[in-house]
């Protein structure tokens, strides 16, 4: 073995020791509740956490590729860093030239869950800014799969509208084929740019739906543009057959018409990785636009679908479009003039999702909707696969200055019912909505806009300062699904003034671990005696992503059944029904665990989380027992004087046994020679309340007298007491004591009396 | 009529600044008012409250022991908030025991932050070991994060050996 391998051999295993000590000391650092969190309370017996991920996407070096970020028709481009980040990142702009030729830009330092809109031309080191025929780009970075994510719009395409152009993982481009459909208005042109993502030539066939080809070969990093000019409007696709190495090519592609009246992006899909059949949208308008959805069949054999478009209430209202049959490779524009129709008479359809069913294999239909408003502006709406189960999160980005308006929408596209938990954030806060439950069908729309100007209040009544105007939306399933795809979401951007059309539907590497805690139980109630019982929730990512944490309302359950419980808002009211000792155990739900098959996230099994805690159900009370009498100063008034005690006393049971309860009021009545001091029992330990073992000092005791200071001058005194316990459904307990005592000047004598039980004490000299 | 329009402006600030003024002093007067109002309410309540536990024995010797406040009296002084926490720490100053251990109950009724600060100066400054200990246990009804901290140097620094005590079986009863 050579020197300079076994160095290389050593470097590796140093480097590889070092990876494991920062990957679990993250691990370990990033698993710890954020430090905003309610601190957990101390009654907390048994907690089953979804703990971390360690099957999730491991923190290594990352990138993400577009193919194309200079065209002759934009004269800007707009970059938005995404952060998914729990700390700051380095990430590190590489641009490519058309021919491949590489400039990688200097590092650029993205906060913690940043949002940071950019002109990608600021990236490029100043001595290359001016220059053109820049192809592809990538953002590279260390640490966990989509940790940092990001999106390009190509701007003032022709003097017209924004075109988005989506990131490729470049770990995920395995595809050997996609394909995409769109519909154009007349007059338009088809940009279809293919970069080549790998170190090594590659070739690709582009043939377009009416049969023309093109043969692209490209050399490392270079990216080449196929164009196609049309002068009639309506549907067409293309299909890219990676020749060289499957996965080495990514396409995007674009549609403009000569003066920017029209521009859209086209979608590409590789059919293969399709998770199942159906397409879905949401978040698609109705009114005031023109709709055009176009589908494609990209198989060989004869296909019928069946087109729904729902409203956004859900599953009521369904409409249900005439079936499309498509003939083999066949696009086909969907006749939408039925659903029109129906549209002008029911408000309900004003922003709807559509469901194209597919009863044949997953990817065998492809599809997209264009909408064109009444001045003739393009907006996309992704038509598609639900995607992998990472699709069941996301974190967009959203901005609301000037006359942007962003919405979200998330999409339940099942018939059952599921949940969902939603969390705003901005530069230096969060709003967090916490759990939502989705109906069948559904579609929850969140404007943040008007969550900002109406000061809408999150779970802890906080609301979105005047002042922010972007940020990122966070959400993601919240529930066992057993690893079904249940819900997709995206945010919409829109700008008129800046020609800005954009959506996102970018999703996390996985979805999260949830993780809950008390943060209020009682350890001890008397008999109906209530407490509080609340819990909160945290959704977690393995590099520590958080949102979170909002308050759940568990399903409670004792055993044994010493308790009873009923719900106070979010929280839970516990009220103590029997004598005892009592485990409580809270059911928060049921999540799923993701693994990493080393390319993407996986099902893995479903778990449970619960919290709990230890109860003590005491008696109520019943009598006082007296522990001691001891000396205490009277505190006479000049003249006066007289023997001063101090009586400690414990709350107890009808077996005189102690109640170790806080926070309980002692009450007398007393008669000084037969004469009560007051019609109604009033406090009178000092402090009014019991203590931690239910003790409480009726001090100072006894009685001044003036007149001859030589006398021993008696009175007798009888007390009668009652004591009340705080959230009590009994507003006071009588107290079967009654204690009698004789003040006199220079001695008291007291006697408890617990009906068969009595005590006396005697300090001084009592006559 | 150039003239008229530019003094208007400025007339128009001086009658703010008039009335603006006697708003304020207004208000202060109206403040002073309602405290002293408050400190005479709380000074009877304090006084009556005495004079209900004063009786006089079947020998016909005057004496007194001590009654707790009516339900009453304590809604009412609750009801004055923080208008009453100065009047009632005024009697935390009595030389008269039943009086200042009437008020220290009173002001622990009161309860919250505010009653934090007239406790801890009896507590930490006043000469009377007595009054220490009934401010003790006094304090123990505002916020208890807070109230630990002065019993805490109480049962730890107090001169008094018995108040220093009180102190520790207050903290270990909590």
């Amino acid at each position: 073995m050579s020197g300079s391998s076994h160095f290389s051999q050593t470097a590796r295993r140093v480097s590889t020791i070092v990876l494991v000590f920062v990957f679990v000391f993250s691990s370990l650092l990033f698993s710890m509740p954020a430090g905003s969190a309610p601190a957990p309370v101390a009654p907390v017996k048994k907690q089953k956490k979804d703990h971390g991920c360690g099957g999730c996407s491991p923190l290594g070096n990352q990138q993400i590729y577009i193919p194309l970020i200079d065209l002759p028709e934009s004269e800007r481009g707009e970059l938005v860093f995404n952060s998914r980040s729990p700390g700051a990142m380095n990430v590190t702009p590489v641009f490519y030239k058309r021919n491949g030729a590489t400039v990688v830009a200097d590092p650029v330092v993205i906060d913690a869950g940043e949002i940071r809109y950019v002109d990608i031309k600021s990236l490029l080191p100043d001595r290359y800014r001016n220059e053109r025929d820049w192809g592809g780009f990538a953002l590279t970075y260390y640490g966990a799969n989509r940790e940092m994510w990001s999106q390009f719009r190509f701007l003032d395409v022709n003097g017209g509208g924004s075109i988005d152009e989506f990131f490729t993982v470049k770990d995920e481009s395995r595809a050997a084929a996609y394909e995409a459909t769109w519909w154009a208005p007349e007059k338009n042109e088809v940009i279809i740019a293919l970069g080549n993502i790998s170190d090594t030539d590659t070739s690709a066939n582009v043939t377009f739906g009416n049969g023309e080809t093109k043969t692209v070969k490209l050399k490392p990093h270079e990216t080449d543009l196929v164009r196609q000019k049309n002068k009639t409007q309506g549907a067409d696709s293309v299909r890219i057959e990676t020749t060289g190495a499957p996965g080495s090519i990514v396409p995007t592609g674009m549609i403009t018409t000569g003066r920017g009246s029209f521009n859209s992006v086209i979608r590409f899909y590789d059919p293969s990785t399709a998770k199942q059949p159906n397409l879905y949208a949401n978040g698609l308008r109705l009114a005031g636009v023109t709709p055009h959805v176009v589908l494609k069949n990209t198989t060989q054999s004869p296909i019928a679908v069946q087109p729904k478009v729902i409203p956004s209430g859900g599953k009521t209202g369904e409409l249900i479009l005439s079936q499309v049959s498509l003939n083999p490779n066949e696009t086909k524009e969907v006749d939408l003039s039925e659903l029109l129709a129906t549209v002008k008479g029911r408000t309900d359809l004003d922003v709807a999702s559509l469901e194209v069913t597919n009863w044949n294999a997953p990817g065998s239909v492809i599809g997209s909707v264009h909408e064109v408003n009444e001045r003739g502006a393009a907006y996309d709406v992704p038509l598609r696969d639900s995607g992998s189960i990472r699709s069941m999160t996301g974190a967009y980005p959203w901005k609301i200055d000037g006359d942007y308006k962003s919405l979200a929408y998330v999409t339940n596209i099942t018939d059952e019912p599921v949940q969902y938990i939603v969390e705003l954030t901005y530069n230096g806060g969060k709003f967090t909505l916490g759990p939502r439950k989705l109906g069948p069908r559904e579609t929850a729309t969140y404007d943040v806009e008007s969550i900002r100007d109406l000061q809408t209040k999150d779970m802890s009544g906080h609301t979105l300062p005047a002042n922010v105007t972007q940020g990122q939306f966070r959400w993601a399933i919240h529930g066992a699904t057993n690893g079904r795809i249940v819900l997709i979401g995206r945010t919409e951007m829109v700008s008129r003034s800046q020609n800005v059309s954009s959506s996102y539907s970018c999703p996390m590497d996985c979805g999260p671990t949830y993780d809950a805690w008390l943060t209020e139980a009682p350890d001890s109630l008397t008999i109906n005696q209530w407490g509080i019982a609340a819990a909160v929730e945290v959704a977690s990512w393995n590099y520590g992503y958080q949102m979170g944490p909002y308050s759940v309302t568990p399903g409670w359950s004792a055993s044994p059944q010493l308790v009873s419980f009923a719900a106070a808002g979010m929280d839970t009211s516990v009220t103590g029904t029997s004598e005892g000792t009592s485990d409580v155990s809270g059911f928060v739900g049921m999540y799923d665990r993701y693994d990493w098959d080393g390319l993407n996230c996986v099902f893995l099994q479903t778990v449970e989380n619960t919290v709990g805690f230890l109860i003590a159900v005491l008696k109520v009370p019943h009598s006082f027992v007296a522990l001691a009498v001891t000396d205490a100063n009277l505190g006479c008034p000049p003249g006066f004087s007289g023997y001063g005690v101090q009586v400690r006393y414990v709350v107890s049971n009808v077996l005189l046994l102690p109640i170790t309860k806080s926070g309980m009021t002692p009450r007398e009545r007393f008669f000084t020679n037969g004469i009560p001091n007051a019609p109604n029992f009033l406090p009178f330990a000092n402090p009014p309340q019991t203590d931690s073992l239910g003790t409480f000092n009726d001090t100072p005791v006894g009685t001044c007298f003036d007149g001859n200071p030589f006398a021993n001058i008696c009175v007798d005194v009888e007390q009668v007491f009652d004591v009340v316990v705080p959230n009590d459904n009994i507003p006071s307990y009588p107290i079967v004591t009654v204690t009698r005592r004789r003040d006199c000047r220079f001695g008291v004598r007291v006697t408890v009396d617990n009906l068969l039980v009595s005590e006396t004490f005697t300090r001084g000299v009592v006559n | 009529m150039k003239d008229t329009a530019r003094g208007f402006p400025g007339l128009a600030v001086l009658f703010c600044l008039i009335v603006t003024g006697l708003c304020l002093g207004q208000s202060k007067v109206a403040s002073a008012q309602t405290i002293a109002k408050v400190r005479e309410r709380i000074n009877t309540i304090i006084r009556e409250t005495l004079q209900r536990g004063e009786f006089t024995t079947a020998e016909g010797v005057r004496a007194i022991t001590r009654t707790p406040p009516s339900a009453e009296d304590v809604e009412e002084i609750k009801g004055y908030g923080d208008r009453a926490v100065l009047p009632l720490q005024e009697h935390f100053y009595s030389a008269n025991a039943f009086e200042y251990e009437m008020a220290m109950r009173l002001m622990g009724e009161l309860g919250g932050k505010r009653i934090i600060e007239p406790f801890k100066k009896i507590i930490l400054y006043d000469p009377s070991a007595r009054k220490r200990e009934y401010a003790l246990r006094g304090i123990t009804q505002g916020p208890w994060d807070q109230a630990a901290k002065v019993i805490s140097h109480a049962a730890e620094n107090d001169s008094d050996a018995n108040v220093r005590k009180v102190a520790q079986e207050l903290l270990s009863g909590h």
